[in-house]
């Protein structure tokens, strides 16, 4: 009886010792981290709520990759930092602030409004280029034949986010400061600009900006990639997402135009002479002018999109309906939205280059990170830690105020597929980053 | 016999990795019995026989039997983020009294009636932790009221049945991702429900018996469970409305307990059951409407095996050493791993002591430790992934009295 006792009390003394959980070490595997360069726009540099400010590019999808690569052997990143809390964008804007409020509609929603009356243009003036050299090269416009152009750095000429922090203005590229970092790992994300610029834009109403052609693109591609991977340098190169998965496209309803009945019959009279125009009572498409329809608009398609930019303060104001007070249409611009042909032409050249990007991936052994998939993901939601994260404007929690670009938890999402194609490229076990910890949106 | 003994206890010990088991079901229903580890179901030994196997109550020393006690159970259940080396931990404590009485009215028939905690468990993590989303605080409590009756055929066999009535509360609380200022979502639900429980005893000789129950525990239903919100934005209010005025049903798992317990003598008792345990039942919460943010939780359980072994000597007629061995292999799917409650196979020890100052009168004290082994996994509705161990130490004193 004694040695039962015996054993008992010993077993139970053994099993109180507390089991210690074994944390697998990160490890970079065949890659290198140690000096690491990203290469890219906007999502890059950081922008968020529509500008670039301090605690936005704090949170760049690079600084949170680095805090990942740091674990493995990555060394200190650098970025051009702006010290400013409204930001500016390249329109001169500040930053967007959020509001939930009574619409003409009657029912409450988002919409934004500008942080100040204008953005700090003190940004622009405060050259920061004896700090460098930069690991964070993103500027935000920055297209695919921006990169190796030595004017993007002009003071005068160039793009402002970049001539802040060039080596050499008007002399040096984004590429060369690129390579004088020696670096041994980079990101690229190119083309989302050459499409985003366009497509922001409501596509091509005045001719006056279109998206680079695929054979300049590829070319302006296999020129970055490969001065990259000659310094012996491994990286990632992410593709470009669908308008379709962005809620600065999807956000508006084309059929959000709510008629009663008898404005539905005071609009079918006015535009009786029109065989394409018939309204009814409840939901109907906008209006979109449109000079060869017989009444100079038409109704919106289900497939195209009205934009975020045409803000509901329009939207009641009549614009892309009609003006019951003084009987005038008022179709919305061109701009305001993306049309079949116009979106059928984005959507040849996102696939041309997400294609291009692929086949560079993998000809040069590279992660490709498969940014076009995680945002179509998005809109049936990825889950993180019991949170959903959509492609629905504010509440999908993915995307900033602007509808285009992420919150910093948005960032993080991104970077941790990021890690995901590194690690899978490289053997390494970068540790994934808590989404959670990141800011969100500061919700009115 | 005390290698059989010795051997037995070791093959509970190593082979008892194919048994599962347990979940959240209480394993100290009564303290005279938490010293041999809750193996009671074919020892007729004092009115704990009312909650495990009524059928015993004719079998026992005393025509009345009465104990009460109370146990305390700390627990620290440590969590690891996976990759990182970021830990949290929750150390909830509960105390769950009970009480037991056994009457034989004659030769025949006994009568038991029992109030105890059947199921519970109780995880409080910390307000900003990583899992904050899925759960913040999760707590089930059922106390259950079982009165039963037995009838003894001849002298060595006996059958009972008895009544489960079970009253609990369930309390769950979560933070929601309502932007930088995080909300907070409440669900709260108290209620009743109803089960029985068949028992059979077998005294084949003075020194060998067995029992045999069979208990289905029904379903706990919540009634009128509130969902409230907190903390929540203007903007994202018409989200969250509060829900209030719907059910929950948990369906409690029904469980088979087989056991035989041997007397070397007068002074040395062993005892080894097994329990099978219908967790599949509980596969879900269900909620009777749609909730935002709420149900039905998937469980994902399965059923399951558990064995315990229990050993009693006494060193003099008023001082008896228990002691005691439990392995449980979780319910819970091995793909499914949810914070409410990071269930994993354990393996628990416990040690009890009753002390006899008068012939009537008898203490009893116990304590144990619950080592819950590591378990890395995901919760797979919520993806939230991490490794987690829990070690959960329980105590507990009472008295027992006889006529």
């Amino acid at each position: 009886m004694k040695k039962i006792l015996i054993l008992i009390v010993t077993t139970f003394a053994l099993s109180a010792c507390k089991t210690d959980i074994e944390i697998a070490a990160p490890s970079s595997g065949n890659a290198d981290f140690s000096r690491y360069v990203a290469l890219g726009s906007s999502f890059t540099a950081g922008v968020t709520d529509g500008a670039l400010f301090t605690s936005g590019q704090a949170n760049s999808f690079p600084v949170i990759l680095s805090a990942s690569f740091a674990d493995a052997g990555g060394g200190t990143f650098k970025q051009p930092t702006v010290n400013s809390t409204i930001g500016i964008n390249l329109d001169g804007n500040s930053k967007l602030k959020l509001f939930y409020e009574t619409l003409c509609t009657g029912g409450k929603d988002f919409f934004t409004r500008y942080e100040a009356s204008t953005g700090d243009a003190s940004i622009f003036t405060d050259n920061v280029s004896s700090l460098g050299p930069f690991n964070n090269l993103g500027v935000p416009g920055t297209k695919s034949f921006h990169f190796n152009d030595q004017f993007y750095g002009n003071t005068t000429l160039g793009n402002p986010f970049y001539a802040r922090f060039a080596k050499i203005p008007g002399t040096s590229t984004l590429l060369s400061e690129a390579v004088s970092v020696n670096p041994t790992f980079f990101t690229l994300l190119i083309g989302q600009e050459d499409i985003y610029d366009y497509a922001l834009g409501g596509g091509s109403e005045t001719n006056f900006d279109s998206i680079t052609t695929i054979s300049y693109f590829n070319s302006n591609v296999d020129v970055i990639v490969n001065t990259l991977v000659t310094t012996g340098a491994k990286g990632a190169i992410a593709n470009i997402p669908d308008p379709a998965d962005i809620p600065y496209f999807t956000t508006i309803p084309y059929d959000g135009l709510v008629l009663t009945a008898a404005q539905a019959t005071q609009l079918n009279a006015f535009f009786a002479l029109d065989p394409n125009i018939n309204f009814q009572e409840g939901r109907n498409p906008y209006l979109l002018r449109d000079t060869t329809a017989v009444s100079g608009v038409r109704m919106l398609k289900e497939t195209e999109y009205v934009l975020l930019s045409a803000s509901y303060d329009s939207i009641c104001n009549g614009y892309g309906s009609f003006d019951f007070v003084n009987n005038v249409v008022k179709g919305f611009r061109d701009r305001h939205v993306l049309d079949e042909a116009e979106l059928n032409f984005i959507r040849g050249r996102i696939n041309s280059f997400n294609d291009k990007l692929r086949q560079i991936a993998i000809a040069n052994n590279l992660a490709y990170v498969d940014l076009y998939g995680l945002f179509r993901q998005l809109n049936s939601g990825i889950i993180v830690s019991g949170v959903k994260f959509t492609n629905k404007y504010i509440t999908g929690r993915t995307y900033s105020s602007d509808g285009f670009t992420p919150t910093a938890q948005g960032y993080a999402i991104i970077t941790n597929f990021f890690i995901n194609a590194i690690n899978a490229t490289y053997n390494s076990t970068l540790r994934s980053v808590e989404v959670l910890k990141y800011p969100a949106l500061n919700m009115p | 016999m005390k290698k059989i003994a010795s051997a037995t206890l070791l093959f509970l010990l190593i082979a008892t990795s194919k048994l599962s088991g347990g979940g959240f079901e209480t394993n100290t229903k009564t303290v005279s019995v938490t010293g041999m580890a809750g193996a009671q179901v074919a020892v007729p030994q004092s009115s704990s026989s009312a909650v495990y196997n009524p059928a015993a109550i004719g079998f026992l020393p005393k025509k009345m039997m009465f104990s009460a006690g109370i146990s305390g159970l700390i627990s620290k259940t440590s969590y690891f983020e996976t990759g990182t080396e970021n830990y949290h931990s929750a150390h909830p404590s509960r105390f769950l009294p009970s009480v037991s009485a056994t009457f034989q009215i004659n030769e025949r028939i006994g009568a038991g009636l029992a109030y105890y905690s059947s199921f519970g468990y109780h995880h409080r993590w910390e307000d900003n932790w990583p899992g904050r989303f899925v759960t913040i605080e999760s707590k089930l409590g059922i106390k259950t009221i079982q009165p039963s009756v037995s009838f003894t055929f001849a002298e060595m066999f006996a059958v009972s049945a008895s009544a489960l009535i079970h009253n609990g509360n369930y309390d769950h609380r979560k933070a929601l991702a309502t932007g930088n200022n995080e909300g907070e979502a409440s669900l709260n639900g108290k209620g009743s429900g109803m089960g029985f429980m068949l028992g059979s005893f077998l005294k084949y000789n003075e020194s060998l018996s067995a029992g045999l129950t069979i208990k289905w525990n029904g379903n706990l239903n919540l009634k009128n469970s509130t969902l409230a919100y907190s903390r929540i934005p203007s903007s994202w209010q018409d989200l969250y409305p509060v829900v209030d005025a719907f059910d929950i049903t948990i369906r409690l798992p029904y469980c088979v307990t087989a056991g035989a317990s041997i007397t070397f003598n007068e002074d040395l008792i062993t005892t080894a059951e097994l329990s099978y345990s219908g967790w599949k039942r509980l596969d879900s919460l269900y909620f009777s409407s749609p909730v935002a943010d709420g149900g039905p939780v998937y469980l994902r359980l399965n059923n399951s095996l558990s064995g315990r072994l229990g050993v009693q000597y006494a060193f003099v007629e008023e001082f008896i050493m228990k002691g005691g061995v439990t392995y449980e292999v979780s319910p819970y799917n091995s793909d499914h791993v949810i914070p409410s409650y990071p269930d994993a196979n354990k393996v628990s020890f416990a040690l009890g002591a009753e002390f006899k100052p008068k012939p009537q009168f008898s203490v009893d004290v116990a304590a144990g430790l619950e080592n819950v082994f590591e378990r890395k996994g995901v919760d797979a509705d919520n993806y939230f992934y991490g490794s987690y161990n829990s070690t959960r130490y329980f105590f507990g004193a009472g008295i027992n009295y006889h006529f």
